[in-house]
């Protein structure tokens, strides 16, 4: 720093604490003192600083603050922040305001006073004094010709920056960590899934024993014959008999035709199978079996015990006419084990 | 094969009476052109000792048929048009003072009749309505201090037109309830059409003679009160009438979303009287899943309330009883 800055600073310190020293000598209210003090008293342009203002005396409670707008050319004083007012006790009261300063030129300003109005007196308050520090400005970039700038080299907009993502910045952060171990992980378990089918290609057990669906056919005989030996009809429940009996004509319908005859009337179920082909052939056996059901399950008919064993025989003759043809099995292991033999054969031949 | 007594002496019954169905329908035939369901409806209804809502857009012979109907059976017959300004007192009557007799004097209204037409019921605001169908459930009247009975057969049937809803007032579910079907009718086929057609340009108008009485009504229905119903044709009801209320029980679950409230035992009550009417039609004395099926639909259309999901995706009440009827085990 130049000495003589050294000198300015010092005497705008001085000046400063003796402004906020000294009381204001334009009381016209006797014994009522103001003050007013900065926050800051040096900034830089366009900051802010704090300016507290205290008036302190025998003063009526309807006094108020006032600011003459036309003092304040240079420096800009923000309107009342805060207003406080206390009594100290003996009709001597105390008010506190704070206002907020700005300035947009540098230079060295004595700020006006803050008035106290009361009634047709005014009192007014010190006033501080305030420095106000330009912006440094670059000017490396600047050709000047005397004191004017003839060339300012004035950057454009930068162009847009070209994003080098890769294709692992969108992955999750644990794929990226543990990629290792998931590459590893993904091997293992292809190796072990390889392994198990080639060892089923085989011909051995699987791991897990995969429940074989029980063919209609052999659901529908099994359950024929467990009803046999009930003997419900024999005892006199024509009607639970006749229940069961229909109940296995319909599950087995449901299975073996895809028929819902669960969910059908009998006039449903005789129409869902005049469009089966396979089983219209022998319809009339569901037919007379479910006719003669609806009359025992719903008209409290009591059948005979020929006609018991001919809802039987019926529905025992239509599963086994509409008996679905058994599929011979695939070669394919024996072709295998053939091919196996030749090969031996050949191996040991050469 | 030998039945029970009881079911063979009902199924002579029904056959000896059956010929009652056999009369209404031909004689509904002379004048009606096709809606074979309408005249199956109003014969289920008035067997069960019912009513029907009739839904459908003007001009499909509603009136037609109940006023053929009551020519028919030679019972009397009323029309009432129900409109904003109509008040209970022209349904069911009141007390006139005569200056002769210098006395009140009861004036029956309408309703005392063996059919009534309510036509277009949703137009006349609730107290008239409800004037109706206490009318229509209690089978009686109350003018002033005193009460009559209604006359027997008394079947009542309401219309309410699906297109102009505005200013009208839509019954309240808890009084749809008490009609016991909800008949949905469309338009003829073409050749019923043009048979509507030669009819109706004919100078000569077919006369409907009285071919019945209402005590022969009467007996129908006593006959159908004896019709027997199954224990398993009565779990095969609360199983429909409870799919409505909780679907996901029997593997409904898509149906939960769109029913907000689903059919009242009133429903259960409906649909074993309706499907005993059903069998008598049939000439059966015994009920069978197949006459539950058939009764269904009008009985549940109008007890099951849809959801604002339902309705946005265009789901009729009839689609979900569809689903329901598909998925309930038959006995």
């Amino acid at each position: 720093m130049k000495s003589s800055h050294k000198i300015v600073a010092f005497s705008i310190l001085i000046a400063s604490a003796l402004s906020n020293v000294l009381p204001a000598a334009s009381a016209v209210i006797p014994g009522v003192v103001g003050k007013a003090k900065l926050d800051s008293v040096t900034m830089t342009m366009g900051s802010k600083s704090a300016l507290r203002v205290e008036f302190t005396g025998n003063f009526d409670k309807n006094a108020h603050i006032d600011i003459n707008s036309d003092e304040w050319n240079d420096v800009e004083i923000s309107p009342l922040d805060s207003v406080d007012m206390k009594t100290l006790g003996d009709g001597r009261r105390q008010l506190r305001a704070l206002f907020m300063v700005q300035a947009f030129d540098s230079g060295l300003y004595s700020l006006p006073p803050i008035y106290l109005i009361a009634g047709k007196d005014t009192v007014a308050s010190d006033s501080p004094v305030l420095k106000v520090d330009p912006i440094s400005l670059d000017t490396a970039n600047v050709v000047f010709e005397g004191e004017e700038p003839v060339d300012v080299k004035v950057h454009d907009y930068t162009d847009v920056v070209d994003d080098k993502t890769k294709f692992w910045d969108f992955m999750p952060d644990w794929i990226t960590a543990y990629w290792w171990w998931i590459l590893l992980s993904v091997v293992v378990i292809a190796a072990f899934i390889f392994i198990y089918m080639k060892w089923l290609r085989h011909g051995r057990i699987p791991l897990m024993p995969v429940k074989k669906p029980v063919p209609p056919y052999v659901l529908a005989v099994e359950k024929l014959n467990d009803l046999q030996q009930k003997k419900l009809w024999q005892k006199g429940a024509e009607k639970e008999y006749y229940t069961q009996l229909t109940d296995i004509l319909r599950g087995y319908l449901s299975g073996r035709f895809g028929i819902n005859a669960m969910e059908m009337t009998t006039p449903q179920i005789m129409s869902a199978i005049s469009g089966n082909e396979e089983a219209m052939q022998f319809a009339s056996y569901v037919n007379d079996v479910l006719r003669e059901a609806d009359f025992v399950k719903f008209a409290k008919a009591k059948p005979d015990a020929a006609e018991n064993e001919l809802a039987f025989t019926n529905v025992r003759q239509f599963v086994e006419l509409t008996k679905p043809e058994e599929k011979p099995e695939e070669p394919e292991n024996t072709q295998t084990e053939s091919e196996n033999i030749n090969k031996e054969n050949n191996t040991k031949a050469e | 094969m030998s039945t029970s007594v009881n079911i063979n002496e009902l199924n002579e019954l029904v056959a000896s009476k059956h010929n009652f169905a056999d009369i209404v329908v031909h004689g509904m035939d002379q004048t009606i052109v096709g809606q074979k369901h309408l005249i199956d409806s109003l014969l289920v209804a008035l067997l069960a000792n019912g009513h029907v809502l009739l839904e459908g857009v003007p001009g499909l012979a509603k009136t037609l048929a109940i006023k053929t109907l009551a020519q028919l059976i030679d019972a009397k017959y009323n029309r009432i048009q129900f409109t904003p300004d109509l008040l209970p007192a022209d349904v069911t009557g009141t007390m006139v003072y005569s200056m002769q007799k210098e006395q009140f004097q009861v004036k029956r209204g309408p309703i005392f009749a063996n059919f009534i037409l309510a036509d277009e019921i949703n137009r006349a605001p609730a107290k008239v309505q409800s004037a109706l169908l206490e009318a229509m459930q209690e089978r009686q009247v109350t003018i002033g201090d005193n009460t009559f009975k209604l006359d027997s057969p008394f079947l009542v049937m309401a219309t309410q037109n699906p297109i102009e809803q505005e200013g009208t007032y839509p019954l309240p579910e808890a009084q749809v309830d008490r009609f016991l079907l909800k008949v949905v009718i469309g338009y003829p086929t073409r050749n019923e059409e043009k048979e509507i057609i030669r009819q109706n340009i004919n100078p000569e108008p077919k006369v409907v003679r009285p071919l019945l009485r209402p005590e022969n009504v009467i007996e129908a229905q006593k006959i159908v009160e004896q019709i027997y119903l199954d224990e398993k044709i009565e779990r095969y009801i609360v199983d429909i009438v409870f799919a409505t209320r909780f679907p996901g029980e029997y593997g409904l679950q898509d149906l939960q979303g769109i029913i907000s409230f689903g059919a009242s035992p009133r429903a259960s009550i409906g649909l074993a009287k309706a499907a005993r009417a059903y069998a008598f039609l049939c000439g059966r004395g015994f009920v069978i899943p197949e006459d539950v099926r058939a009764v269904c639909h009008d009985v549940l259309r109008h007890r099951i309330g849809l959801t604002y999901e339902a309705e946005a995706n265009n789901i009729s009440a009839d689609e979900i009883i569809s689903d329901i009827l598909n998925k309930v085990e038959v006995p």
